[in-house]
């Protein structure tokens, strides 16, 4: 196993640390130190918090010299999205309108993950306001990408998948509204999980739709997503859309054989809506699966371009809702360009926001019954192409000239309709050398199998999270 | 339904207190079109079954089966 903690899982971290052969402290002081000479070049962080993480990591390491169990996440360093607060800090949502925000205690989401022993090492960077899929911030940075630090991260979360890829975390916490953890997974080459509606709290969270975010782990394993989603899923009564209920066993649910598994292969979902070697990809992967004994059939997603509309409306209309105040008294502080995407939200009829909402229940109905009344879950492409050029507008894909930003979440935002989970993972590598993502996606609360489908995926070598030359 | 020009002009300065100018408004008159496109087929596909808070009141019915 190597010396260097910076290229340990989470899961690897815990326990070298609970049978101390090193100390969090050891842990933390060597990802700050990585953190410090690879975030600055990457853009990762808009707040590192060496002073905290380090008082956090002496108490983690008393505890173990006292022989108390500091909890599962046991020394391992996280980064959070700068949309959570942590007491003390600003969280600025990746905006110089909140710059200020100073938060006067943890979320609850940050606040679990203590419990559970986990290491905060600070704040990452996001496109401004989590509204935009490239990672693109005028105000911290672009968020570059590991594998080529001219191409974008992909977004919302470009901090937290490019901090994974590279080490300076164990484990990002990222948000998801419309593909914000699964797109930087897939262009990153990391795994990121997008919980089911609900399950994990948001209390404390800046939000950019209510009724569309999700908060979750971006890791470089399947394993480490599950032990952070152990943590942190779970009934929060103070967050409106939290659902009570038991959480799945995340932990237990990895051992699921993958012979179980009834999958869905969405080839007419996404082949013709991505580039061919991403399709290739997919497809080699869904034969795979076969062969290692999953049943695989084909399956039609119903009513893509309809359910694309109404979660482009109520994602929309819901982010003016957000930002009204900001927008009338501070439209001058907005990246222009993350503004004239939140604009058209103030146009949005109330009728055209209600038959949205009306819809989206038939459809979820539809698709349970429909699709995961035959299959467990569903496999297909998370991003149509790999990581684009930071200066490119538009992609291409099967001959057909596309805005990058619509691009980007063309197979990931149905799956924030739904509310269903979905975990994002290497498919493979370009000509070019860049990671290529698919997506395995389940009914609400089957997170524990989509993120078992990749682990049993990763155990024979199947998924391989690979490291970036940055 | 298509929203005139005017009709964009006139909101834009009662919600910013500006019009916009003619590049602005032009982007937001295309991603509203597109957004409304959807809005006909989202008429025709609705059940009289289903009422706004439905979604949410599915996954928390999926969540006590559980």
């Amino acid at each position: 196993m190597s010396n260097d903690p910076t290229t340990l899982t989470a899961a690897e971290i815990v326990t070298q640390i609970k049978d101390k052969a090193i100390s969090a402290v050891e842990v933390t002081e060597a990802h700050l130190e990585r953190s410090e000479k690879i975030g600055d070049v990457l853009n990762s962080w808009i707040k590192l918090d060496s002073e905290g993480a380090l008082k956090t990591a002496r108490e983690v390491d008393a505890a173990i010299a006292r022989g108390e169990d500091p909890g599962p996440l046991a020394g391992a360093p996280i980064g959070l999205k700068d949309l959570i607060d942590m007491e003390g800090l600003p969280t600025t949502a990746g905006s110089i309108i909140d710059k200020n925000n100073v938060a006067d205690s943890d979320a609850l989401l940050a606040r679990k993950i203590r419990r559970a022993g986990g290491v905060i090492l600070g704040k990452l960077n996001l496109h401004e306001f989590a509204f935009g899929p490239t990672g693109q911030n005028p105000h911290y940075g672009d968020q570059k990408n590991p594998w080529d630090t001219e191409r974008i991260t992909g977004g919302s979360s470009g901090g937290s998948g490019n901090s994974a890829a590279t080490g300076q975390v164990s484990i990002a916490i990222g948000s998801d509204t419309g593909g914000s953890i699964r797109i930087p997974a897939s262009l990153c080459g990391v795994v990121g999980h997008k919980p089911t509606h609900g399950l994990v709290t948001k209390s404390n969270c800046a939000p950019l739709s209510w009724s569309l975010d999700s908060f979750g782990p971006l890791a470089r394993s399947a394993r480490d997503c599950a032990l952070m989603m152990s943590a942190i899923a779970g009934h929060d009564p103070a967050d409106a859309s939290s659902i009570a209920c038991d959480p799945p066993d995340f932990m237990g649910g990895l051992s699921k054989p993958i012979e179980e598994f009834r999958v869905g292969h969405a080839r007419e979902y996404y082949e013709q809506r991505s580039e061919p070697p991403v399709a290739e990809a997919v497809n080699n992967l869904a034969k795979a699966v076969q062969e290692l004994g999953a049943k695989v059939v084909e399956v039609n997603i119903p009513d893509v371009e309809t359910a694309f509309h109404a979660a482009a409306v109520l994602m929309v209309a819901e982010a003016a809702a957000v930002h009204e105040k900001n927008i009338r008294d501070n439209a001058q502080d907005f990246d222009p360009a993350v503004l004239e995407r939140i604009r058209p939200g103030f146009f949005i009829s109330a009728t055209s926001y209600i038959q949205a909402l009306r819809f989206r229940e038939q459809w979820t109905k539809r698709i349970c019954q429909e699709v995961y009344g035959e299959v467990d879950l569903v496999l297909s492409a998370a991003t149509p192409i790999p990581a684009a050029f930071r200066s490119q507008t538009t992609g291409t894909v099967r001959g057909k000239e596309v805005e990058i930003r619509t691009l980007m979440i063309s197979l990931t935002r149905l799956w924030n309709f739904l509310g269903g989970p979905s975990t994002a993972f290497p498919s493979g590598m370009s000509d070019e050398g860049l990671p290529l993502g698919a997506q395995i996606m389940g009914a609400p609360f089957a997170d524990h199998h989509t993120l078992s489908f990749v682990h049993q995926l990763e155990q024979r070598g199947i998924v391989k999270v690979e490291k970036p030359p940055q | 339904m298509p929203i005139s020009d005017d009709s964009i002009k006139s909101r834009c300065e009662n919600i910013f207190g500006d019009p916009l100018d003619f590049e602005r408004r032009s982007l937001l008159i295309t991603t509203m079109e597109n957004m409304e496109k959807g809005h006909p087929q989202l008429r025709e596909h609705l059940s009289s079954k289903t009422e706004p808070a439905g979604h949410s009141g599915f996954l928390h019915s999926l969540a006590r089966e559980k």
